[in-house]
């Protein structure tokens, strides 16, 4: 164990740091919820569950292999790099059915809902060349990207600049925050069987969404503005510690909202 | 007597040991200031790298690159108007000794000191002298104290009697340290001081010794005094003269009589190259006799202070500043001219060139040899230890055999004679009695027993060197291998074949050697290459190699020895090293055929355009890997221009250290770079910045780097130090960092997109508003309906059904209540339709809609109406305002009908811009009800209703017999939801 961390662990000096302790615990209370939330969907077959199972695992993903490659370790797994884009499309039209069916339970599923899954299946296509790509070219791949992470959206396994993922991924998760506020917004509790409770949950989630999503697009600007500087920018704790912050606050918030509803199932 | 003796046991001394090691040597730091200005005063370097010089009464720092005035570099008023000598203690202070007091400049903080404890009332007084010690700092002050310096404080050590009418600076030392004792000589005194015990003891200086005293070296039981008329004195408790001499007279009086304890040992410097070391004790041993190569034209210059720095000397004279250092190898030079081959015969070297011979026998010196013509000597072959041929440029061939040259007039066979050229360049013995020469014209065989010379044919009776002219020819093994100016070819007796380079490709190639199965080609161009069969290798000035044009080859044991058009470069281990003038060598560009080794005496005789040097190649290869102590890059100076045409300077050791900080405001950002002891050693410095650019770059002459438009990030500037000289290189690395603006930081960027998305947000949701108002509309019509109108026509419907029924008896009655329910209908589908028409929307519709209810209402009940409506906006009051509103005004008044005995209502509407207020006011108030019974009735529960869905205040009062229900609405904050 000892080689293994001596062999791959670098900046060591951030271990101690706020936003690796906010990620770690954020870490910890996301797998709870996954586990939770993942047992719900299964035992009472709500489609609410399934989606917010996705944007939690989508969310975890991302910022465990974040971390990974922060501290070195995804060096020792390479076979994990670059294969949550997909993933990471489904984060918002997830967190915006989310909300539909919290405040509109009675809802049908759109005609079109295979439409929000295009960018899901071009992120998969994009995923393939890194895939297929031998085991020595990943190692070598992922030791720049550790050291130099502007590597990571320059490197050459991909069918489009990995850049367009960032920009592409965070303009369509803006366009569907709007559509989720505009969902608040238009829900009117007289007119709704669910109850206080429900819609202040689903206000809060858009709050602490909208809050992650907002630092991650400010981030993506001030990398896309400032190219030269992405790996310094990646590896900046103080902008790092703001979105671990709210990764923490999401995964607090996925917690609750497994205990309330597991506790609704009790009738405690 | 007995000096004559001894100088005589010196020079027998000297004479054998006429190999002793050149142990220093000097170059100019600097001209002068500038062109017109050459004197210095005093020089120091700083343990920065920095020299600080004083010049006409200026102080200077020289950082490699730039002489710049103090004024310059420091941005207040000078506290001093001239400098009188400085000294640099060990902590990176300098003391400066000006016309009125002493003045401590601190390097780091780049600041006068003076009430820190180390400076406190020091600086009130001027300094009679400095004492420095690679660990000591010690001040003789004016007023007859001496104090030992330490980082944080001072000591006082003793106290002497000062002179106050001095009227000679020495150049040398008149206050002197070592471990165990500190002398001071002053005023006719001699002041030593024990360290140990603190014990000052005095000894009066014989007048004879002190008027014309110099120096203070000492030793380890007492003192070596200089005196400039006499020569050098011992102290160990009495004054004696010691029998140290200079061959010359008078040449104590400066430097050119130079001497300074190192270590064990005293090392004197005399004029003509003589140098002596001695025990540095009373007996004062020779230790080692030999000569120096400090030039005789710097011994002669007027020295004004030498300072010692580590193993460096620094001298300020009155026509520049120089350097003295040990040397880090000595070459042996042959001054014979531009140099070609050379041989050995018997125990005399001769030196080929154009013009006469020189020779020099083994031990001993230089000089023509004129038993032999003037020719064109150019290449030559050893042999035997008695024959030599040599390769005529104009004559062909010749040879020398114990001294006496033969030159040979070759017969050649008539078909060739017309190709025929005596211009002999190289020359190879081959098979039998045959001699290869190489001329301008091809390679010719000369065979010695006949005297004929024909052209080397091929098997197909080809002269295939035709044309060429031939730069260096080997035969070993039976193959031939030679250069011209086209290339590199190989002859194995049948055909010739081109090695280097492939194809029609031309390239000079002077020398060729065949080491350990490898050929080395010297190419005028590209460096050595390497052939090897699996192809070709250069070693060029990319990797290190003093020039791409190299002239002559020599491999030993691996090790390769290149004479260059700039200067020596040895190939070893994949190392380059390289020698130049700076490194010892009398010149740098050497010569084609110019090389020879002596496998006996193992000496490598390497010629140029100055001669030859020579040299053991394994003592120069073990010289060059010696670690040399490399030098390190400094910043001297940041300059940062900020916004607003700001500029900042920093100076300070402290704000130039590996991690600088720029302020967000930042727009330029120069860096000026020193080149620490760039005199001593040839080295180049490059530079990169991560991750503005992909590879270093040579960094400017001026040493600066300047960055522009620096956007928010780390940028690691990695200064690289590549040696010319040494082969070494090693890189340092500042972390330059530019802290974001606040436009410039993700969470500016975080509002810039929440901005967006907020308006985005507000004009989607603007659009979905209209849709949620009709909803609300819709609820709001069907509540009326239902409320209002509703019970009003379930009331018609049950009178109706009590008539139809005849039930009624009071059929009149029930006729009247249905005529009344059916206009209070009519009246609320009235209102209804009123509310929801946006054509109502106008100002002042819903002021007369007041007053006409108003007046419809109250005035059949016998109340007076006082109405007073006033508006002063042309603003349209919106509908969910207008209709609640009037909604609440029908209910108030519903209210007063039911519920009071008014005689009067008064109402007041005024509307402007922001507010609406309506009051309604009557006098029907009954007595108030106690507290506890205080019940609110539904119409007033109705009335709160109303006004919280438009987000307005209602209140309601009893005072005085009036009823006063106050409505405020603010047109500006409505609510958007019913």
């Amino acid at each position: 164990m000892r080689d293994f961390i001596t062999k791959f662990w670098i900046r060591q000096e951030a271990w101690n740091s706020w936003g690796m302790s906010f990620a770690l615990l954020g870490f910890s209370m996301s797998v709870i919820a996954i586990i939770g939330l993942v047992y719900l969907t299964i035992r009472r077959k709500d489609r609410r569950f399934l989606l917010i199972a996705l944007v939690a695992t989508a969310s975890f993903w991302h910022a465990f292999i974040y971390a990974l490659i922060f501290n070195g370790f995804i060096r020792a797994v390479p076979e994990f790099y670059n294969k949550g884009i997909p993933l990471y499309y489904l984060i918002a039209p997830c967190a915006y059915f989310f909300v539909l069916f919290s405040l509109f339970p009675r809802i049908k599923w759109p005609r079109h809902m295979w439409l929000h899954l295009l960018p899901v299946v071009f992120g998969l296509i994009d995923a393939i060349p890194y895939a297929l790509a031998s085991i020595e070219e990943k190692r070598a791949l992922l030791e720049q990207v550790v050291y130099d992470m502007q590597v990571g959206v320059r490197h050459p396994y991909g069918y489009i600049d990995q850049k367009w993922h960032y920009i592409v991924k965070f303009f369509m998760a803006f366009i569907y925050l709007i559509a989720q506020w505009r969902l608040l917004y238009l829900h009117d509790m007289e007119l709704s069987p669910i109850s206080v409770a429900s819609r202040r949950n689903a206000e809060y989630f858009s709050i602490i969404y909208s809050g992650q999503l907002l630092l991650q697009g400010g981030m993506v600007l001030s990398l896309l503005s400032n190219s030269t500087q992405t790996s310094f920018l990646m590896q900046d704790l103080d902008q790092l510690t703001t979105i671990s912050f709210f990764y923490l606050m999401l995964s607090c918030w996925l917690l609750q909202y497994l205990f309330r509803n597991l506790m609704v199932k009790n009738g405690t | 007597m007995k000096y004559i003796i001894l100088y005589l046991c010196l020079l027998v001394f000297g004479i054998a040991d006429l190999h002793a090691e050149h142990p220093y040597r000097h170059v100019q730091v600097l001209k002068g200031i500038d062109d017109q200005h050459v004197m210095f005063t005093v020089a120091e370097k700083d343990r920065f790298g920095s020299i600080w010089l004083v010049s006409g009464g200026e102080l200077y720092r020289y950082d490699g690159v730039h002489v710049i005035p103090f004024s310059k570099l420091y941005a207040e008023k000078l506290p001093f108007d001239e400098i009188q000598t400085l000294a640099i203690d060990p902590w990176g202070r300098l003391w400066l000794n000006t016309r009125n007091s002493l003045l401590i400049f601190d390097l780091r903080t780049w600041r006068f000191c003076f009430n820190e404890p180390f400076a406190e009332r020091l600086t009130e007084r001027k300094a009679q002298a400095f004492c420095q010690t690679d660990k000591d700092f010690l001040v003789a002050t004016e007023n007859g104290e001496v104090w030992q310096i330490g980082r944080d404080r001072k000591t006082f050590l003793f106290s002497f009697v000062a002179d106050k009418h001095k009227g000679r600076q020495t150049v040398g030392n008149l206050f002197a340290a070592d471990a165990h004792r500190i002398w001071l000589a002053v005023s006719g005194t001699l002041y030593a001081y024990d360290r140990r015990t603190g014990a000052c003891r005095t000894a009066a200086i014989p007048p004879r010794i002190d008027d014309c005293i110099e120096d203070l070296l000492p030793l380890k039981d007492g003192l070596l005094i200089r005196n400039y008329r006499d020569g050098y004195y011992l102290y160990d408790g009495n004054f004696r003269l010691t029998a140290i001499r200079s061959t010359q007279e008078n040449d104590f009086t400066n430097w050119n009589h130079w001497g300074f304890v190192d270590g064990d040992r005293v090392m004197l410097f005399n004029n003509h190259g003589e140098y002596l070391e001695l025990s540095r004790d009373t007996s004062l041993t020779i230790q080692k006799r030999g000569f120096h190569r400090l030039a005789e034209h710097v011994l002669y210059k007027r020295v004004n202070a030498w300072r010692r720095f580590s193993d460096e000397w620094l001298l300020a004279t009155d026509d520049g500043l120089y350097a003295v250092f040990p040397s880090s190898f000595s070459f042996e030079y042959v001054e014979c001219g531009s140099a070609r081959g050379m041989f050995r015969q018997n125990n005399c070297y001769y030196f080929g060139g154009y013009g006469f011979l020189h020779h020099m026998p083994l031990q001993g010196s230089v000089m023509e040899y004129k038993k032999a013509p003037e020719k064109n000597y150019y290449a030559m072959h050893m042999q035997d230890r008695d024959t030599t041929y040599i390769a005529l440029e104009s004559g062909f061939l010749g040879r020398m055999v114990a001294g006496r040259l033969t030159t040979f007039e070759p017969t050649v066979p008539s078909r060739y004679a017309h190709k025929f050229s005596d211009l002999g360049y190289c020359l190879t013995p081959y098979k039998g009695s045959t001699l290869l020469v190489g001329t301008s014209n091809g390679i010719w065989q000369y065979d010695i027993r006949t005297n004929q010379a024909v052209p080397l044919l091929d098997t197909t009776g080809m002269f295939f060197t035709d044309g060429k002219r031939i730069l260096s020819l080997r035969y070993k093994n039976g193959k031939l291998s030679f250069s011209t100016e086209g290339g590199y070819f190989v002859f194995d007796g049948h055909r010739h074949r081109k090695r280097y380079p492939e194809g029609q490709q031309q390239l000079m190639i002077y020398d060729h050697v065949i080491d350990g199965g490898k050929e080395y080609l010297a190419t005028k161009g590209r460096g050595v290459v390497l052939l090897t069969d699996s192809g070709s290798r250069s070693i060029n000035v990319q990797q290190g190699l003093g020039s791409n044009v190299v002239y002559q080859l020599f491999a030993i044991d691996g090790t390769l020895f290149a004479g260059t058009h700039r200067g020596l470069s040895i190939i070893t281990d994949n190392r380059v090293f390289n020698y130049r003038t700076n490194d010892g060598l009398p010149f740098e560009e050497f010569n084609h055929q110019a090389i020879f080794y002596d496998t006996a005496e193992r000496r490598l005789f390497m010629g140029g355009i100055g001669g030859y040097v020579f040299f053991d190649p394994s003592d120069l290869l073990k010289a060059a890997k010696q670690d040399i102590a490399v030098p390190e890059p400094r910043i001297a100076a940041l300059h940062i221009g900020l916004t607003g045409n700001r500029y900042k300077h920093y100076y300070a050791a402290d704000a130039l250290r590996d991690t600088m900080r720029l302020p967000e405001d930042a727009l330029t950002f120069n860096m000026d770079f020193a080149r620490p002891d760039v005199y001593r050693q040839g080295y180049q410095m490059q530079y990169k910045i991560d991750p503005v650019m992909d590879g270093f770059q040579d960094m400017a002459a001026s040493g600066q780097i300047t960055l522009v438009g620096l956007r928010p990030g780390e940028y690691p500037v990695h200064v690289r130090i590549w040696s010319a000289n040494g082969g070494f290189e090693k890189t340092w690395t500042w972390l330059l960092i530019k802290q974001p603006a606040f436009v410039e930081t993700q969470a500016f960027y975080a509002l810039v997109l929440l901005s967006i998305t907020g308006l985005a947000t507000y004009i989607i949701i603007q659009r979905a508003k209209r849709v949620k108002d009709e909803k609300a509309l819709r609820k709001q019509i069907s509540r009326d309906l239902h409320d209002e109108v509703g019970g009003l026509l379930t009331g018609i419907s049950m009178q109706a059904d009590l008539l139809s029924m005849g039930a009624s008896r009071d059929k009149q009655s029930s006729a009247a209540s249905i005529g009344q329910y059916s206009r209070e209908a009519v009246q609320m589908m009235d209102d209804i339709i009123w509310a929801i028409d946006v054509r109502n929307n106008y100002e002042g519709s819903l002021q007369e809609r007041m007053e006409y209810f108003a007046f419809q209402t109250l005035e059949p009940k016998g109340i007076r109406v006082l109405f007073d409506g006033e508006t002063k906006t042309d603003r349209k009051i919106p509908q969910i305002v207008r209709q609640n509103t009037y909604l609440l005004f029908k209910e108030v008044l519903h209210n007063i009908i039911k519920h009071a005995q008014a005689e009067w209502v008064s109402v007041t509407v005024r509307v402007d811009s922001k507010w609406l207020l309506m009051e309604v006011q009557n006098n029907g108030a009954q007595s108030p009800a106690p507290e506890k019974t205080l019940r609110k009735g539904q119409g007033t529960r109705n009335m709160e209703t109303r006004a919280r869905q438009m987000n307005a205040a209602i209140v309601v009062t009893q005072d005085n017999g009036l009823f006063t229900v106050l409505l405020k609405v603010n047109l500006r904050n409505i609510k958007w939801t019913i």
